[in-house]
C-alpha cells in the first residue's frame, strides 16, 4: 500500500479513528438501551453499564481525535476545523457532531452521578444521546462517500455497514468491560444479537462489493491481493467465523463470549481497514 | 553590459483590462504532445512545487492497440461542480469569478478530503507544509494577462488557455472545431479542461500510467508502487 498521496489520502490514523468513532457510537447506544430496558429491574446494573458505556465512548472518541491530529501533523490546523465551516462538507459537520456528542456524554455522566437514586437521565437527554450516537456512527460514511471518484464508497451500503460495525464494536466493548456481571440470560441474549450482527455485516459487505463498479483488479485486492490477509484472517476468521462458532455452541461460557467480543472488535477494525484501503489505490479509481 | 529588455507593462495592462474571463479553461491537444515534461517542469519552477508533488504532470500511457506510447498531461480540471470544494471542511477551496478553483493555503487544515474527492488525482499534499496544493492556472501570471507557465513553456502548442465562456475566443473555437471533450465525463463534475483526441481507454490507463519521480532515493512508478 505504498501508492502516491493523491491515491491514498486516508491512511492508518483514519482507519483507527473510524473504528474508535464507531465504538463510541455503539457504546452509547448500548448504554442508553440498557438504561431504559433495565430501569424497571432495579438490580443496580443499569447505571453501571450506562456509565461504562459513556466513559468508553468519551475515551474512544478523544483517542480518535488524537489520531486525527496526528494525521494532520499539527494541532493548530485541527483548530481550523472549528473556526471555519463549510456546510457542504461531511467532515465539517462531523467536527461539530463529535464535539456536542462528547459534551452530551459528560453532562449525562454528571447527571447520573448526582441522581444515583433515580437511575434516570430523562427521555429528552436519552433521545439526544441516541441521536448524536447515530450521527457519530454514520457521518464517517458520508465523509468517504464525498469521494465521488471511489466507486466502493457508495453511501447506500456504507452508511448501514458503518452503523452495524459501530453497534457491533460498541456493544462488544461495553460487554467486555462489564463481563463480570453477565448472567445466563444475558449471555443467551448476547448470542442472538451476535449472530444477527454477523449475518447483517456479511450481507451488507457482499451487497457493497457486488453493487459497486469496482474493476476486477480492485476486487482481486480483497481476495488474493494486498488486502487478502486482512480479509480472510481478520474479517472472515476472527471477525465473523469465531463469534459464529462460539454463538452456535450449545454451552456458552463467559470466557468464550469474551473471546467472541474481542473477535468482533478485531474483525470490525479489519473490515474498516479493507474498506478504507480497498476504496483507494489506482485500481479502485473511477474509470479504472 | 547590455541592459535586459524592459517588461512591456503597457501591453500587459491592456490585456489585463480584458479580464476577467467568463470561464477560464484549458484546451489540450493530445495530437501535439511529445511528452517532453516542459509543462510539468515549468509549473514546478514557477510555483515552487516541492519534490514529489505535481500541479501538472504528464502520464506516459501504453496504447492497448499498438506498442506505441501516448502522452496525457493532467492537471486540475477546475470543475464547475468541484467535489473538492464541497468536501473541504474549512472552506479553504473557493471558486473565483472566472470559474477557476483555488486553495487558500491559510485556511487549509490538511485533512486531505479534497485529495480523496478529486476524480482526477490532481491535488497533492505538500508534506512539508501539511497542506493541499494544486493548479490555480497561475493566477499571479494570468492576472497580468500572461498565459499560465505550462502554456507558455509548451514547445508544440499542446496546451492552450483562454475564456471557454466566450464563444468567439480563439481557444474556444479551436476546441469546437476539433471536437474537444472533457476527461472522465462520467464523473459529472463538468471540468473546465478539454482534450482533443482523448480516447476512452485513457481513463483506465491514466490512473496507473507512469510518472517517474524520486522517492526514498529510489526511482519508482509513482502510482503503481512498482520499483523499476
Amino acid at each position: 500500500m505504498s501508492y502516491g498521496t493523491a491515491l491514498i489520502p486516508f491512511g492508518w490514523p483514519i482507519v483507527l479513528y473510524l473504528t474508535l468513532a464507531g465504538l463510541a457510537c455503539g457504546a452509547v447506544l448500548c448504554a442508553v438501551l440498557f438504561l431504559y430496558s433495565q430501569e424497571k429491574a432495579k438490580d443496580g446494573q443499569a447505571p453501571v453499564v450506562f456509565k461504562t458505556g459513556l466513559y468508553l465512548a468519551i475515551v474512544a472518541i478523544l483517542t480518535g481525535a488524537l489520531f486525527l491530529i496526528y494525521d494532520l501533523g499539527s494541532s493548530d490546523r485541527f483548530y481550523l476545523n472549528f473556526s471555519q465551516f463549510n456546510p457542504s462538507s461531511a467532515i465539517a459537520w462531523g467536527t461539530r457532531i463529535i464535539s456536542l456528542f462528547v459534551l452530551l456524554c459528560i453532562y449525562s455522566l454528571i447527571l447520573i452521578h448526582r441522581r444515583a437514586e433515580s437511575d434516570s437521565i430523562g427521555p429528552v437527554l436519552g433521545a439526544l444521546l441516541v441521536l448524536f450516537a447515530l450521527a457519530v456512527g454514520i457521518y464517517p460514511a458520508f465523509v468517504l462517500a464525498q469521494a465521488v471518484a471511489r466507486p466502493l464508497w457508495d453511501p447506500l451500503f456504507l452508511v448501514p455497514l458503518f452503523l452495524v460495525l459501530g453497534v457491533n464494536t460498541g456493544f462488544a466493548g461495553v460487554q467486555l468491560l462489564t463481563y463480570r456481571r453477565w448472567t445466563d440470560e444475558s449471555l443467551a441474549q448476547l448470542r442472538n444479537v451476535d449472530i444477527a450482527i454477523v449475518f447483517l455485516e456479511i450481507a451488507l459487505f457482499i451487497s457493497m462489493l457486488t453493487a459497486s463498479s469496482l474493476s476486477p483488479a480492485a476486487l482481486d485486492r480483497f481476495f488474493k491481493g494486498d488486502l487478502a490477509l486482512w480479509f480472510w484472517l481478520g474479517v472472515v476468521v476472527i471477525g465473523w467465523g469465531w463469534p459464529l462458532l462460539v454463538s452456535f455452541r450449545h454451552k456458552l461460557s463467559v470466557r468464550s463470549m469474551v473471546s467472541a467480543q474481542l473477535g468482533f472488535i478485531v474483525g470490525a477494525f479489519a473490515l474498516r481497514t479493507i474498506i478504507v484501503f480497498g476504496g483507494q489505490g489506482p485500481q479502485s479509481f473511477l474509470g479504472a | 553590459m547590455s541592459q535586459l529588455p524592459s517588461i512591456p507593462w503597457e501591453r500587459l495592462e491592456r490585456r489585463q483590462r480584458s479580464l476577467p474571463m467568463k470561464r477560464a479553461g484549458f484546451v489540450i491537444d493530445l495530437r501535439r504532445c511529445i511528452g517532453c515534461h516542459a509543462c510539468s517542469i515549468s509549473c514546478k519552477t514557477e510555483n515552487d512545487v516541492p519534490l514529489g508533488g505535481f500541479r501538472n504532470r504528464v502520464r506516459y500511457l501504453e496504447r492497448p492497440d499498438s506498442d506505441r506510447i501516448s502522452y496525457l498531461p493532467l492537471l486540475c480540471m477546475h470543475c464547475q461542480d468541484a467535489p473538492c470544494l464541497e468536501a473541504c471542511p474549512t472552506s479553504a477551496i473557493t471558486r473565483m469569478a472566472d470559474g477557476r478553483v483555488v486553495i487558500n493555503q491559510e485556511q487549509c487544515c490538511g485533512m486531505k478530503a479534497c485529495i480523496a474527492a478529486c476524480p482526477y488525482g490532481a491535488i497533492y499534499l505538500d508534506a512539508k507544509a501539511g497542506k493541499a496544493d494544486k493548479c490555480d492556472m497561475c493566477t499571479h501570471r494570468t492576472s497580468l494577462g500572461l498565459d499560465p507557465a505550462c502554456v507558455a513553456s509548451c514547445p508544440t502548442g499542446t496546451l492552450r488557455f483562454g475564456d471557454l465562456g466566450d464563444a468567439n475566443h480563439p481557444v474556444t473555437r479551436y476546441a469546437q472545431e476539433h471536437g474537444a471533450k472533457p476527461f472522465k465525463e462520467d464523473a459529472g463534475t463538468r471540468p473546465s479542461v478539454y482534450y482533443i483526441r482523448h480516447e476512452p481507454w485513457m481513463n483506465e490507463a491514466a490512473a496507473t500510467g507512469v510518472q517517474i519521480t524520486p522517492e526514498d532515493d529510489e526511482i519508482v512508478y509513482e502510482q503503481t508502487g512498482e520499483e523499476l
